[in-house]
């Protein structure tokens, strides 16, 4: 004969509540008329309203962007606009050698530090969601890097790390001095690494604010159900987590195939080429060396890689709730 | 009906609310209205900085020029170094620029092929003339199909920096040929320290492996340019290209150097893990201001293969030029004289930078100053052995490359002469 035990947690539940819920109170007199009065509003009252913020979405949003798309197909000296020249701009990024490896190197700095910016940030606003001593402590010390710029974050890891004086510098191993800035494989990683410090704050914050509307109730149950810790994490709170963790990854993708100054600051896109992103390759050809027209090429370039990578997480957010 | 009228008055005024907020703030007049002129001068210098002495000059000079012109009053915007030459080339671009810009010769180039500043040539020639000899800087690096563009106001060399105190330690001799550099360099690099830091890396646009590459490249008898074609890929190319090799695998330096731009260097020399540098003269007052550096830091100019005949110095330095949009272009030149007189001069000079007039060095200001005399031994270096640093409207974009394909040969092992002839072709 199986013994039912009741768990203390059971105990706390608020009774299950048989009756059905009343039904919704029929529309009052006021309410009717308020819903009647908007159906017949003028259209022009509706377009009156909408329309600033029309005109300031265009301004701000779509304007740059069709500027930027004119601008890549249009020859440039300068500040001035020449001729149309069609795909020519985009020629040097997608037929050399240089600008193909600039967009593999753009997809292993966006795509490593998705990896490990995301599930630390999970795993952080677990552990900041537990109640724990001196938490807020904890959420203040893990969100600083946050307030950290992205020069000031460079200059501090290039101290760091250095090999001679670093307090990170792992000077000599095995008869090799490691030089994070003078090896391209290790500049890429530092990079990353440096990244992830400043971003992943922003990330935990969404993915702690999104644990804290998870009913404690459900995970409750699920541990009646004999669920254990990892089970409950994975089969309740990450399901009802993944709209907010698409967020996050829809947020840091932008953030990190966007960045410049962290890279330019830390890296310059050397050694040997090995941190040449497209971010940098927009900035350097935009406004170091004034080619407006293949900079903005660049900029298209990432601007679809943006579009193409938002699409398709909300294409398995769809594909996931449907 | 009424409805309708309202809305639309509604969202009119929405509209103009909005473009009100997004409006752009008048720039105000630069003329007076009393017949005073008003300058505006855009440089990266900080007037008001506590640490850069060069900015506590330029605020004296401009206050000095307010108080003594007759109605021509200069204001001074300070805008960040890595930021100024694009900023004027869009605000020229929109009819803003400023009256006065402060251009580095390097990217001079830049502003004449975008337009952000005028000839002054009118001006400038006459006072040349006069001047003469006096005049220290080549003024073929400011001119542009034969119109000046702006006048230098500071002249740069390029020298041996050397710490005295690690030569010392190691008992070593300050090199005095290009071959005694590599061992003398190797030698200190058994010490621990680098022995002679060439800034490999991307940063500042390898403008520091670029001070290297010209000079060594002009010691083999090669060119940089030849007007705006690139010609630096011939023999005397790849043997500078091959001297870097040489360096590395003489043990001259290390790895180390790849992370390293001209500040990294200058901070090495600082911290006396670097030993031997070529560096700009401009940078030894900082580089000595460093705890525990003071004499230890010395200079010479750079060596060649022949002992007693150093290498050719590219000359480089700030300039003043006339805004291509300036509201009184007399006015500018009038501000202009002043700021490269003897009499400011002297003060550039107390804040550290290497004046460009001869005569300046021989005032009683600069021969107050602690180096007067090594001073006036960049001056001879410049007048004997100086030479206008080449330049181009895509000089940052030719350093970029020039820099990287550097490391492909030195630490890579490719072939010198195949990645100059790929930089090259890129670039005609």
């Amino acid at each position: 004969m199986a013994t039912v035990v009741h768990h203390p947690a059971e105990t706390k539940r608020p009774p299950v509540r048989q009756t059905p819920p009343p039904p919704p109170a029929p529309p009052t007199p006021s309410s009717a008329r308020r819903r009647k009065a908007a159906a017949n509003a003028p259209a022009g009252l509706a377009w009156g309203l909408i329309l600033p913020s029309i005109v300031v979405v265009a301004i701000v949003s779509i304007f740059p962007i069709a500027y930027a798309i004119n601008l890549s197909l249009h020859e440039t000296s300068y500040m001035q606009v020449g001729e149309f020249i069609g795909f020519e701009n985009f020629l040097p990024i997608f037929t050399t050698g240089e600008g193909l490896g600039q967009i593999g190197l753009s997809l292993v700095y966006v795509i490593g530090s998705l990896l490990l910016a995301v599930p630390l940030s999970l795993g952080l606003a677990n552990l900041l969601n537990q109640q724990v001593a001196f938490r807020r402590v904890f959420r203040v010390l893990i969100l600083l890097p946050w307030v950290v710029s992205q020069t000031v974050a460079a200059l501090l890891w290039k101290w760091l790390v250095n090999p001679d004086y670093g307090p990170l510098g792992l000077g000599e191993l095995g008869g090799n001095r490691v030089d994070f800035l003078a090896d391209p494989v290790l500049a890429m990683v530092l990079l990353i690494v440096v990244n992830v410090w400043i971003s992943y704050p922003l990330a935990t914050i969404l993915c702690l604010a999104s644990l804290q509307t998870i009913p404690e109730e459900l995970k409750e149950a699920a541990e009646v159900d004999g669920a254990g810790p990892f089970r409950r994490f994975m089969q309740v709170t990450l399901p009802l987590m993944k709209p907010t963790l698409f967020v996050v990854a829809i947020q840091l993708t932008l953030l990190y195939f966007n960045m410049v100054t962290l890279v330019y600051t830390l890296t310059g896109g050397g050694p040997l080429g090995g941190t040449n992103l497209l971010s940098l390759g927009a900035f350097k050809e935009s406004f170091e060396f004034f080619n407006l027209g293949l900079g903005a090429a660049y900029s298209v370039v990432l601007f679809a890689f943006n579009v193409i990578f938002g699409a398709a997480y909300i294409r398995l957010l769809r594909s996931d709730k449907s | 009906m009424v409805r309708n009228v309202a809305a639309a008055a509604l969202a009119a005024a929405l509209t103009v609310s909005v473009a009100a907020c997004g409006g752009a703030s008048d720039g105000g007049d630069s003329g007076g209205t009393d017949g005073a002129k008003e300058l505006e001068m855009w440089t990266f210098l900080d007037p008001n900085s506590p640490d850069d002495p060069r900015g506590a000059a330029l605020k004296d000079i401009v206050e000095s020029y307010n108080e003594q012109s007759d109605g021509i009053t200069v204001t001074v915007r300070s805008i960040n170094y890595a930021k100024i030459d694009a900023e004027v080339i869009k605000a020229t671009a929109s009819n803003n620029g400023p009256d006065l810009i402060n251009i580095y010769s390097n990217q001079l180039p830049t502003h004449v092929a975008a337009k952000t500043v005028q000839p002054m040539t009118e001006y400038a020639q006459p006072l040349l003339d006069e001047l003469g000899d006096d005049y220290l800087f080549p003024v073929d690096g400011v001119t542009f199909d034969d119109e000046i563009m702006a006048m230098p106001w500071e002249t740069r060399a390029w020298l041996l920096w050397y710490r005295a105190d690690l030569l010392e330690q190691a008992g070593l001799e300050v090199p005095t040929t290009l071959d005694e550099l590599g061992d003398t360099a190797a030698a200190l690099q058994q010490t621990g320290k680098t022995g002679l830091a060439v800034g490999f890396s991307n940063a500042g646009l390898g403008a520091d492996f670029m001070e290297k590459f010209i000079p060594f490249t002009w010691g083999n008898g090669g060119e940089i340019l030849d007007g705006d074609e690139a010609v630096f890929n011939d023999t005397a190319g790849v043997e500078a290209m091959d001297y870097f090799t040489e360096l590395h695998d003489k043990g001259a330096f290390g790895d180390e150097v790849l992370s390293m731009g001209a500040d990294e260097v200058v901070n090495g020399v600082k911290a006396g893990t670097i030993a031997m540098a070529i560096e700009g003269s401009y940078r030894v007052g900082a580089a000595r201001s460093g705890e525990g550096i003071g004499e230890n830091l010395q200079t010479v100019p750079m060596p060649s293969d022949t002992a007693g005949t150093p290498l050719q110095t590219p000359v480089a330095g700030q300039t003043l030029a006339i805004g291509a949009g300036a509201s009184d272009a007399d006015a500018a030149w009038d501000f202009i004289q002043y700021y490269t007189s003897a009499e400011s001069q002297a003060k550039f000079a107390a804040a550290g930078v290497l004046p460009v007039l001869s005569s300046v060095y021989d005032s009683a200001e600069v021969q107050a100053l602690p180096n007067a005399a090594e001073l006036a031994t960049w001056r001879d270096y410049v007048v004997d052995f100086g030479r206008p640093n080449p330049v181009s409207p895509n000089f940052s974009e030719l350093s970029d490359a020039l820099v990287t394909a550097g490391q492909r040969v030195v630490f890579e092992g490719a072939d010198a002469a195949e990645q100059l002839d790929q930089v090259a072709e890129n670039y005609n």
